[in-house]
């Protein structure tokens, strides 16, 4: 369904130490160097890009927006999360099954270091 | 596997958002459905593939959209980013860019509105992918 998602930055080595450790665990790594100020995640369905606003404001956080990544399974929902605690992430509900997902999966949710909501699911239950 | 399990954004108006959204996903011909919570769903549940959501906020503070957000969802077609486009716009959503060529490296065919909410979104179509309109 989705082609890509973007996520606005305020300060990009921020985004880049704590996307770069959460984006390793599911298994995607930055696909362009640093001096781009952006970061490019690319999968062969989907992709996922972090950089300053194009109108050059501030980035600025959506209220109801949340962002779900694909596990592979719970031990990589657990390892996600832990990833973004130690890389500038807040917790924003630890690893557990979510009753409101389907098949009861697991999922784990954190703020990035600039307050976007994110969260990590395996669907696979 | 998709990348995405799913994407959700926020609405102040859930009746004017699921007539934004159902018009533009019945462009892309994704079907949506309405949970017992009222959050508006679309995508095949069954296909274990990325779905896409439109709640009112839990926290219950108002929705707003980012700065730096931006959502594209895939499109079968040059035709069909057309329709998509047209289908916002005739449902209370505004432009952002019409549709229209673009090349970021690959040939590209794009198209960018914001929902009723203010979100911002685009539908892009790879050209020369299979099921470009001959």
């Amino acid at each position: 369904m989705f082609t890509h998602v973007f996520l606005g930055s305020n300060d990009i080595e921020k985004s880049r130490k704590f996307y770069d450790a959460t984006m390793a665990v599911l298994g995607f790594h930055n696909v362009v160097p640093p001096e781009a100020g952006r970061l490019v995640y690319a999968g062969p369905h989907g992709t996922f890009i972090v950089a300053p606003p194009y109108n050059g404001e501030a980035a600025t956080v959506s209220n109801g927006h949340t962002l779900g990544f694909s596990a592979a399974d719970d031990a990589t929902v657990d390892a996600w999360h832990a990833a973004g605690l130690a890389a500038g992430g807040v917790d924003e509900g630890g690893p557990g099954p979510r009753s409101a997902a389907p098949n009861n999966a697991r999922g784990a949710y954190l703020r990035d270091p600039d307050g976007n909501k994110v969260c990590a699911f395996n669907m696979g239950h | 596997m998709s990348m995405f399990t799913h994407v959700m954004v926020g609405t102040n108006d859930p009746d004017k958002a699921r007539a934004f959204y159902d018009a533009v996903f019945g462009a892309l011909g994704i079907p949506g459905m309405q949970a017992p919570n009222g959050a508006l769903w679309y995508g095949n549940p069954e296909a274990r593939e990325a779905m896409f959501a439109v709640v009112a906020p839990r926290d219950e503070q108002p929705a707003c959209h980012a700065n730096g957000g931006t959502i594209g969802f895939k499109a079968q077609s040059a035709a069909q980013v057309d329709a998509w486009y047209a289908a916002g716009m005739a449902n209370g959503g505004s432009d952002e860019g019409p549709p229209g060529p673009r090349d970021w490296g690959i040939p590209l065919y794009v198209a960018y509105l914001r929902d009723p909410d203010g979100n911002k979104l685009c539908a892009l179509f790879m050209t020369g992918e299979p099921g470009e309109a001959s």
